[in-house]
């Protein structure tokens, strides 16, 4: 199986708003789609799945046009609701339906899906009956949950029909950190499921944690795109960390760079490279300086994402 | 024209979800109720009145008739609920006898100053009997007095038929008097207007009901935020018209609990007749099945042009305060339909009939009654579903074209210019 998107491209109006956007995942993995707010992330995976029409371009799953009849998709949107007055179940199995999952089958994976993001008791709810025994009530409405929880029962809406590919749009905002390590914990394994998963996120450390392979967009364009880990060696290891247990600036500042401290005696520093850092090194020892850390690493993605935008922007 | 087999998958589906959501709102079973009320009161207040019209001095109230004329009153021509009493006297003087006999009516023929009759329906100062119905014995007494004169000048009944049979005037060309003679106008019927009326009544139930439902559910669909995640296992137009046929069932659900309310209501008070005295039994015995399947096929024609456009204004709107707006609007259009199908029921000119029989929208409402009434033909009554047809699959391919970009837009609600700009764009290239 693969994914390839061709040439994406919409405007509206007068207006670009997603320019030639190309991709492809020949094997299962995550690609992060990235971008500022309004580059045009939603819009392409509204357009990769039929949902608005394109100016040009196509998306294809196994060489067949993506569409519900030659996929299997299951899509988080960032833009997410429920039915507010509708019960929980009922909306379930509508979903289940319209993915031709038969209501056996959804009710199993339902209860499967209910019991890992914890949501029985809103799902299947149990009270107590006139002898004290317990039956079970229908499920919660929508406006009962909160929005953490509404989050959870659209997760298993995107999941209900066992997807061969993921779409998830901001999976992780607005949640707390226990249900934040949940999701990541169910990413993990559809993952281990050798799924296809589309990640659009602006949590950084998130897409670090399961992309292979990025694209970021600016304003409509792709200013980036490759896999994280080879785009991450092309910058070389250029972000050092250091504490000392006395002041180190001036050998800083011989080695020819410019200190940074925000705490006493830890410096967040910009090196052009291992010559640098052994330079700087040496110099420390030479000064009898104790050193406590001396981390020196690529540039994490956040850092590269406001670069390389911040690049864009002053390009136009 | 017809969109593509994919564009219906899962209309099942969301058929099923809608309507077993509409049956398990409260609110559905209370509108019910409150239909079921209406129909069962409608008739009791219908029965009530026609009773008291009719019925209104029954308790041994006396018809005092004070006839100074030579003409003698056939009493069978006179109401058959008031008891007929002749009095002779001074008219002053059964005035005043009145005022302590608030049920009774006095019939007062005298000679007028200027020559000729005068004749007078008269009440207490504290009668109960209406100015209507005392306006109806009147009337009554008038149409006796003119027969009583023509039997007095020896006219048999015959004869006074021939008097009285109706006529018209009216001014004519050389072209419409060589035109066939059912081109031309025939005077008001009273059964016709019936038929027409009560269509168009059901008609406008049937499609301000259904466009507020339909309205109502895209603006929930839009709220709901769910529309992304749905519209990866369903295409706008299924998700439409799978809405569209459930509201449809509610709605015709409603007008079946006022037609069976009316019906068992109307056997158990023993209803017979409408108000104006025209025979239920005898409307319903002169509707066949073909009339029937006439009406049917044309309610559902108006029905699925009017909830198609709900649809489309539902989509237009700005989130869930625009909604009372966007079924304003289509609500507005159903009632121009309903008026025009009052109208056109007086009216006897064939080719306004025909006209407003073929607009698409108004035909909704005129077509099968005008039709029934015999003011059109089949072939008109069929070209207008043709055209009725013709504009529901254009509708639906306009939907299609535009209402998915619609649910997506969030925003100012979106005028008409924008509309047909989304309709061209939605149209290039589809995914």
């Amino acid at each position: 199986m693969s994914l390839e998107v061709r040439n994406l491209t919409k405007h509206y109006g007068d207006k670009l708003v997603l320019d030639h956007l190309s991709f492809s995942m020949p094997g299962p993995g995550v690609y992060a789609l990235l971008g500022t707010n309004g580059a045009g992330k939603t819009t392409a995976i509204r357009m990769m799945l039929g949902m608005l029409a394109r100016d040009e371009g196509e998306a294809l799953w196994n060489g067949q046009p993506l569409k519900p009849e030659t996929c299997n998709v299951g899509y988080l949107a960032e833009e997410r609701g429920l039915y507010p007055k509708y019960r929980l179940l009922d909306q379930l199995l509508y979903f289940a339906a319209l993915r031709g999952v038969n209501k056996t089958d959804a009710m199993t994976r339902i209860r499967y899906w209910s019991r890992r993001l914890e949501t029985d008791e809103y799902l299947f709810p149990t009270r107590r009956g006139p002898r004290g025994s317990q039956t079970t009530a229908p499920s919660l409405k929508a406006d009962q949950l909160s929005k953490g929880n509404q989050q959870k029962i659209q997760l298993m809406m995107a999941l209900i029909s066992d997807p061969e590919l993921l779409i998830l749009d901001e999976p992780l905002s607005g949640l707390d950190p226990v249900n934040t390590d949940l999701f990541k914990s169910i990413l993990r394994e559809e993952i281990g499921k050798g799924k296809y998963m589309i990640l659009s996120s602006h949590q950084m450390p998130t897409v670090e944690e399961f992309c292979t392979d990025i694209t970021i967009l600016d304003r409509s364009k792709t200013i980036l795109q490759g896999n994280l880990n080879e785009i991450k060696k092309s910058y070389g290891r250029v972000n050092l960390r250091l504490k000392t247990e006395e002041d180190a600036e001036a050998q800083i500042r011989a080695a020819g760079i410019e200190p940074f401290s925000e705490k006493p005696l830890e410096y967040e520093l910009r090196v052009t490279g291992d010559r640098q850092a052994n330079e700087l090194l040496r110099r420390l020892a030479e000064a009898g300086i104790s050193v406590v850390t001396f981390d020196l690493r690529e540039p994490s993605l956040h850092e590269i994402f406001v670069e390389k935008v911040g690049k864009a922007d002053a390009a136009e | 024209m017809l969109p593509n087999k994919e564009e219906y998958g899962g209309i099942k589906q969301v058929f099923t979800f809608s309507l077993q959501q509409y049956f398990k709102q409260k609110a559905t079973f209370v509108m019910l109720l409150i239909m079921l009320l209406c129909s069962v009161g409608s008739v009791f207040i219908m029965s009530a009145s026609m009773k008291r019209g009719q019925n209104a001095n029954r308790d041994g109230e006396v018809l005092y008739i004070l006839n100074e004329s030579p003409y003698a009153l056939d009493p069978a021509e006179l109401p058959d609920y008031l008891i007929p009493e002749t009095v002779e006297g001074s008219g002053e003087d059964w005035l005043d006898r009145l005022n302590g006999e608030n049920k009774n009516v006095l019939l007062w023929i005298e000679p007028a100053q200027e020559g000729g009759w005068r004749i007078r329906a008269c009440t207490g100062e504290d009668s109960k009997v209406s100015g209507t119905e005392a306006a109806r014995i009147a009337s009554f007494g008038r149409s006796a007095f003119r027969s009583a004169r023509l039997a007095a000048a020896g006219a048999d009944e015959e004869q006074q038929a021939a008097a009285f049979a109706g006529y018209s005037a009216e001014a004519v060309t050389q072209k419409e008097f060589l035109a066939p003679q059912d081109e031309g106008g025939e005077p008001f019927d009273q059964g016709r207007f019936l038929i027409g009326f009560v269509y168009a009544i059901v008609a406008f139930m049937l499609v301000s009901m259904s466009v507020s439902y339909v309205v109502r559910a895209v603006a929930e669909e839009k709220s709901s935020k769910l529309i992304d995640q749905l519209m990866v296992s369903v295409r706008p137009l299924a998700l439409i018209w799978g809405k569209i046929l459930a509201a449809m069932c509610v709605v015709l659900a409603g007008i079946l609990v006022i037609a069976l309310g009316m019906a068992v209501t109307r056997t158990i008070l023993g209803v017979e007749s409408l108000p104006g005295g025209v025979s239920i039994g005898a409307v319903l015995a002169g509707l066949g099945a073909k009339d029937l399947l006439c009406i049917l096929l044309s309610l559902l024609l108006g029905y699925l042009c009017f909830s198609l456009l709900g649809g489309i204004a539902g989509s237009c709107s700005a989130g869930e305060e625009g909604t009372e707006t966007a079924a304003t609007a289509a609500t507005l259009l159903s009632l121009v339909g309903y008026l025009i199908g009052i109208f056109t029921s007086f009216s006897g000119n064939r080719v306004l009939q025909t006209v407003v029989s073929l607009v698409p929208m108004i035909s909704a409402f005129t077509a099968p009654a005008r039709y029934i009434s015999g003011d059109i033909s089949f072939w008109i009554l069929l070209l207008s579903w043709v055209i009725q047809a013709a504009t529901v699959l254009l509708l639906g391919r306009f939907c299609a074209a535009v209402y998915g970009a619609l649910l997506i837009h969030r925003g100012e609600k979106i005028k008409l210019k924008q509309l047909l700009a989304i309709f061209r764009e939605q149209k290039g290239v589809r995914a």
